[in-house]
């Protein structure tokens, strides 16, 4: 096993995970985190839409393999039922941006609408985070074992504890920002690091900063 | 006579064919995207890993999802054959690992949020150049496609057609995983490329 290498983090995600997130092999806990970066992302968006590009043309490249033989009058037919039982459109779901909550739309399946009744664990002054769950268990076996993808939340100008990663860690800065030894980050920004980059994070001033967290191994507090 | 099945619709006639059910809810339209569409999407499945009739019963509801969401199709902004690969690829997710994937929703953000770079606007294209351009790119990438080295080819497919991370690819091609990477990041380059071209010309 080749030793991690310590590379400077990343403002955007790797080529290679937007390329699995469209080709639908991305597991469930990082594409959390990416659908977050995706929401406000316009470079990654415009990579994942040409990645989706390329399955539409290998789908129209594929042998084709023949469906029963009345298959488009079962489909005509169930398509006929639905429509005579149609329901009349369930409301939308309350906006949001409305409701003065924070939780970005991706994120609210996994984390409800109000981020103040979350189980928030302290973890050193001014510092919590929430761990996220798979939706439906880890039944469908895609969600890496030793996978976790938290929100932490910084209060202003709040510094987390120095620590060090022991293998890929993806942020994405969901409010507010912070700033370590390398750089700036802001909201909508990724950082994402491979292997061993010690950091010691600082929340901007004036603003809660979240930030919503994938790691495929645990953290170490180094100070 | 001999019944042939007539030349496969080319992307500009694919692309009309959804706006004519999205639009009328025209039942021929429909039934010719179906011929087309719904055996290669039975094909995607079944190379995914499906069973023949959980591939069957899987291609029946993705052609019922794009009978209810053909109105919401833009041909300016994607090829017919990608926005049906997206609800071949997410049906195959919601049902064969019974999770939801966090889906971004280009419905659900804020143009106006001051977080986002500002989307120029006076200058788009009109939609019907926009439509013919999509076609276009839809034949160029196919063409790229066919002409990728053929080991930047199967690990496209690779990708895209089984469930595999990039370190499984590797142990399964006894490549060095740097090595499949930067094949996969070459062809991904090649076929991009392919892409944004068009309409620069």
């Amino acid at each position: 096993m080749a030793q991690p290498v310590q590379r400077p983090p990343a403002h955007h995600f790797p080529k290679a995970w937007l390329l699995d997130y469209a080709a639908g092999s991305l597991p469930e806990a990082p594409s959390i985190v990416l659908a977050a970066h995706l929401a406000l992302c316009p470079d990654c968006r415009a990579v994942v839409a040409d990645c989706e590009a390329i399955g539409g043309a290998l789908l129209a490249g594929l042998e084709p393999l023949a469906l029963a033989p009345d298959a488009l009058d079962t489909v005509l037919a169930r398509i006929d039922a639905a429509e005579a039982a149609e329901a009349p459109d369930a409301p939308d779901a309350p906006d949001f941006r409305a409701a003065g909550a924070t939780v970005p739309p991706t994120l609210s399946d996994y984390l409800g609408d109000d981020l103040d009744s979350l189980a928030w664990q302290p973890l050193a002054p001014g510092v919590d985070l929430t761990l996220l769950r798979p939706r439906l268990g880890a039944a469908g076996g895609s969600w890496p074992a030793a996978a976790q993808v938290s929100l932490v939340r910084l209060a202003p100008g709040v510094a987390a504890p120095r620590h060090t990663h022991l293998g890929i860690e993806a942020t994405v800065i969901v409010q507010g920002g912070f700033v370590d030894e390398v750089g700036r980050y802001e909201r909508g920004d990724a950082w994402i690091v491979d292997g061993s980059l010690e950091h010691q994070p600082v929340a901007l001033d004036g603003e809660t900063c979240l930030c919503l967290v994938y790691q495929d191994a645990p953290l170490k507090l180094t100070g | 006579m001999l019944s042939r099945p007539a030349t496969p619709p080319g992307p500009d006639q694919l692309a009309q064919l959804v706006v004519a059910v999205g639009s009328t809810r025209d039942r021929d339209a429909f039934a010719e995207l179906f011929g087309y569409f719904a055996p290669r999407i039975k094909a995607y499945l079944v190379k995914r890993g499906a069973g023949a009739a959980q591939a069957e019963e899987l291609a029946q509801e993705a052609m019922i999802m794009v009978w209810r969401r053909a109105a919401s199709f833009d041909p300016a902004k994607a090829a017919a054959s990608t926005w049906i690969f997206t609800i071949a690829r997410n049906k195959r997710i919601d049902a064969l690992r019974r999770e939801g994937r966090p889906e971004y929703d280009p419905a659900e953000y804020d143009p106006a949020d001051p977080g986002l770079p500002a989307v120029q606007g006076a200058s788009e294209p009109k939609a019907a150049d926009r439509m013919v351009e999509m076609a276009q790119q839809a034949e160029a990438l196919a063409r790229a496609i066919d002409d990728l080295p053929d080991e930047q080819a199967a690990l496209v497919r690779m990708a895209y057609f089984e469930d595999k991370a990039h370190g499984q690819i590797a142990a399964e091609t006894a490549l060095p995983l740097g090595t499949v990477k930067s094949r996969l990041r070459l062809a991904l380059g090649r076929l991009r490329k392919s892409l944004n071209t068009q309409g620069e010309i």
